[in-house]
């Protein structure tokens, strides 16, 4: 009964406030704070704060890099990001390399990340019909030319059926917070119906979807690519005389397409295996490791690249 | 309190069983006989060869001879079973006290379900309804006792007799009504000579003297067209949770595509028993009856539960292309492993997750694309091995309103990232040419740069404890930055002197 006496109350005197700038203002700001929890961010300010707060849910995004670029590390922080708010992420891949220590030590909840390998090659996708392909090619179908010079069309790769057909899936599921793509060392394009499937599922179901290859393979219906650059390895010794000790990298990536936002910034970072983040600080990276003790060479690896 | 019993009956079971084994035939004029010849009996009719005048105990060829269009096919004893556990099923669904009586016909305790269900109109609709989603055309009848419930059901349709209104009810039935048997019997006859027809002549002869001369048949008869209280109880038999199709084929099946448009019906029979217990389908086992008088079973695994046909069938076909019969397959069985469905409570400010049923239909279908050992949740096992890696079903918590705060503060802080591996399992065999302790050139299957940079070794070994000296591991593990651009991690194993690459890092 009193609730309801301070409800009535409530609903009488709301009427007659005066209703205060700054509240106006708190409204229209709710916008904002709409616009941000559609975004992931990746807990690195530099990298949200050139991504506007982090990628959008419902759209597509691609991590491009080469291997040893860092792609994999940041995708992991972004599934640790999403379970830790109790969401659920989905991780298919063709090659099954994904590492759940790795997983785990980036923070992720592993019982909310569902992992599926789909084979290069299902048992029911159609295999390669050649002849099909040198028609669409006479019809003046689209194809890009690889550096050996072989033809590459744009349809999907037999082995990449599968994993779309299973984003699909899984789009269609809704209630997952990510659905990562990790396309191995594939570089062919997808075909753009597939990727306009999935795009439209993505936008459905509200489903961040970050996609990693070599290359751009979705075409037009990313809304954002960040190529990733050849990274800068960090090698040390622990100790004059030491043997060598791999620590991590000095990754760097700028954004190649946004479709709603800047284009062309950069964003710095780094990636470090685990038994080494107690000894890094953001003072001493690029500096030997050793600062107790005696001068040691510092090895970049980038002048092998 | 007056007990209330409903009967579920389905007329002409093994007509009826066949039916739901094969619904096409739903819409032929049907006759049941024991064989194919011209001269076998007919012993049941559907009821569109009843209305073109066909009865019982004519032979295949004056059926024939009346309706030439007339389908006769043979009792099945798998179909029956399938049939029977069905309609046990069915029952259950809605009671949880069941007794089952002659084939096509189930007693359920109907007492108390107005709770759930409403007018006891309502239930027998609802039992009718499901009955016919389990593929079977059935009619219940509710009253105080079995006998009067099966006589309402054997009226058709759905009906129920209000208490101490039986014998009104009764009055104008026939004397068939009771046993269909009766109508070939000598009582019958006798009956019919003396003029009494319905149930109602019956009840209005003396009690006493029906007992004297028709005996102890009589006097039942007497009694139940009375309407008077079966004093037999319901005996409830709790039967074993099993969920089994079983079909004979007509024909030996020798290629895939025909055995899983069987395995599809099949599923999709069991599949809606299943629904009606409010269950799913878990692990699948199939039994093919193979020429020769050999047996083909199989256990196919699901990563999760399943309540729609087509992802199964996905997975049954795979597991049967992977691994074909020997020869032709002449029946099949089909078995499932009842699961429940999983219910899960969201919370309004709670992140959204998948609806249990869709997430399960989903599962089902990846699995049916990449294989059930392939999906799931990965674990790392507590082990020194790097590699090891357990795979459990994917069964999320549910989503939780108070998430918990991120582990990863610290780096957050220092704009740090932990790094990755892409790991290779398993681990690939390389070449590594050496100069002295240096290393210098690996070469692998898609691999073969110079290396740049070099660092390690570091040793793990383990599990030498274990019995046997195979599981035990001895590696010297490397990192390796390569002219390629990638960084590697490769290892010496120690026993072997082969070298391993291991993941990249990424």
């Amino acid at each position: 009964m009193a609730s309801a006496q301070t409800i009535a109350q409530h609903g009488s005197a709301a009427p007659s406030q005066t209703a205060h700038p700054a509240d106006i203002a708190n409204v229209f700001r709710v916008r904002g704070v709409a616009d941000k929890i559609r975004r992931l961010d990746a807990g690195l300010p530099a990298l949200d704060a050139i991504l506007d707060g982090g990628i959008a849910r419902g759209r597509i995004s691609e991590l491009v890099g080469p291997q040893s670029s860092g792609k994999s590390s940041l995708a992991m922080r972004f599934a640790a990001r999403v379970t830790v708010r109790g969401e659920l992420v989905a991780w298919v891949e063709r090659e099954g390399v994904l590492d759940p220590t790795a997983l785990a030590a980036a923070g992720a909840d592993l019982s909310r990340v569902l992992w599926a390998n789909v084979p290069h090659r299902p048992n029911h996708a159609p295999g390669p019909r050649y002849s099909s392909q040198i028609r669409n090619t006479l019809d003046g179908f689209q194809f890009e030319a690889r550096d050996a010079g072989t033809p590459l069309f744009r349809r999907p790769h037999p082995g990449m059926l599968g994993l779309f057909q299973a984003a699909e899936f899984i789009l269609k599921a809704g209630g997952f917070g990510l659905l990562v793509l990790d396309a191995g060392c594939s570089i062919h394009p997808i075909s753009e119906s597939v990727a306009l499937r999935i795009a439209r599922a993505a936008e459905q179901s509200a489903t961040a979807v970050l996609i990693l290859a070599p290359r751009r393979i979705c075409g037009t219906f990313a809304a954002l690519s960040l190529l990733f650059d050849r990274p800068q390895g960090c090698f040390s010794r622990p100790v004059a005389g030491a043997p060598l000790l791999f620590d991590g990298f000095a990754v760097a990536a700028r954004i190649a397409r946004n479709k709603l936002g800047r284009v062309g910034s950069r964003a710095r970072w780094h990636a470090f295996l685990d038994r080494n983040l107690g000894v890094w600080t953001p003072t001493n990276v690029g500096k030997s490791r050793a600062a107790s003790g005696p001068p040691t060479r510092f090895i970049n690896v980038r002048r092998g690249f | 309190m007056v007990r209330r019993i409903a009967c579920l009956l389905v007329r002409d079971f093994s007509l009826a069983a066949l039916v739901r084994a094969n619904p096409d035939l739903s819409g032929d004029a049907l006759a049941l006989s024991s064989d194919y010849t011209p001269n076998a009996g007919i012993l049941a009719l559907s009821p569109k060869a009843r209305a073109a005048g066909l009865r019982p105990a004519m032979t295949v060829a004056q059926a024939r001879a009346i309706l030439p269009e007339l389908v006769v096919v043979r009792p099945s004893a798998a179909a029956e079973d399938s049939a029977r556990d069905a309609l046990y099923d069915v029952a259950v669904s809605v009671s949880p006290l069941v007794e089952e009586g002659p084939p096509g016909v189930v007693w359920l305790d109907a007492g108390g379900l107005d709770r759930l269900f409403g007018t006891e109109e309502s239930i027998a609709a609802e039992l009718v309804c499901r009955a016919r989603r389990a593929g079977m055309e059935a009619s219940a009848g509710i009253a105080s006792g079995k006998e009067v419930a099966l006589m309402a059901a054997r009226c058709g349709g759905q009906r129920s007799i209000a208490p101490h209104r039986e014998q009104e009810f009764l009055a104008w039935l026939p004397l068939e009504i009771i046993d269909p048997a009766v109508e070939r019997g000598e009582l019958f006859a006798l009956l019919a000579r003396w003029g009494i027809r319905r149930l109602g002549d019956l009840a209005r002869l003396p009690a006493e003297a029906v007992g004297t001369r028709l005996g102890r048949r009589g006097a039942e008869l007497a009694r139940l067209a009375r309407g008077e209280a079966d004093p037999a109880p319901l005996v409830a038999r709790r039967r074993a949770e099993e969920f089994v199709e079983k079909a004979e084929l007509e024909a030996a099946v020798d290629s895939l595509e025909p055995l899983c448009f069987v395995l599809n019906a099949m599923l999709g029979r069991l599949l809606a028993r299943l629904a009606l217990r409010g269950l799913h389908a878990g692990d699948l086992q199939v039994e093919l009856e193979l020429d020769g008088h050999r047996r083909d079973c199989r256990r196919i695994a699901l990563a999760a539960a399943g309540a729609e046909a087509r992802p199964l069938l996905a997975i049954l076909r795979i597991a049967l292309e992977a691994d074909p019969p020997r020869t032709s397959v002449a029946a099949v069985l089909l078995s499932a492993e009842p699961r429940p469905a999983r219910l899960v409570q969201s919370e309004l400010f709670a992140p959204p997750s998948p609806a249990p049923s869709r997430l399960e239909a989903t599962l089902a279908r990846i699995a049916a694309i990449c294989g059930p050992q392939r999906m799931g949740t990965l674990r790392p096992l507590d082990s020194y091995r790097p590699e090891a890696v357990a795979l459990a079903p994917f069964a999320p918590p549910p989503p939780s309103a108070m998430p918990a705060a991120p582990a990863d503060g610290a780096d957050t802080a220092l704009g740090f990232v932990r790094l990755a591996v892409r790991l290779i399992r398993p681990a690939e065999e390389v070449e590594v040419l050496c100069t002295g302790t240096s290393l210098d050139f690996v070469r692998g299957r898609n691999l073969g740069a110079r290396v740049v940079t070099a660092a390690g070794p570091w040793r793990r070994c383990g599990e030498w404890w274990r019995d046997e000296p195979q599981d035990s591991f001895a590696r010297d593990y490397y990192d390796l930055a390569l002219s390629d651009g990638g960084v590697y991690r490769i290892f010496r194993d120690l026993r072997s002197d082969r070298w391993f690459l291991d993941g990249i890092y990424d």
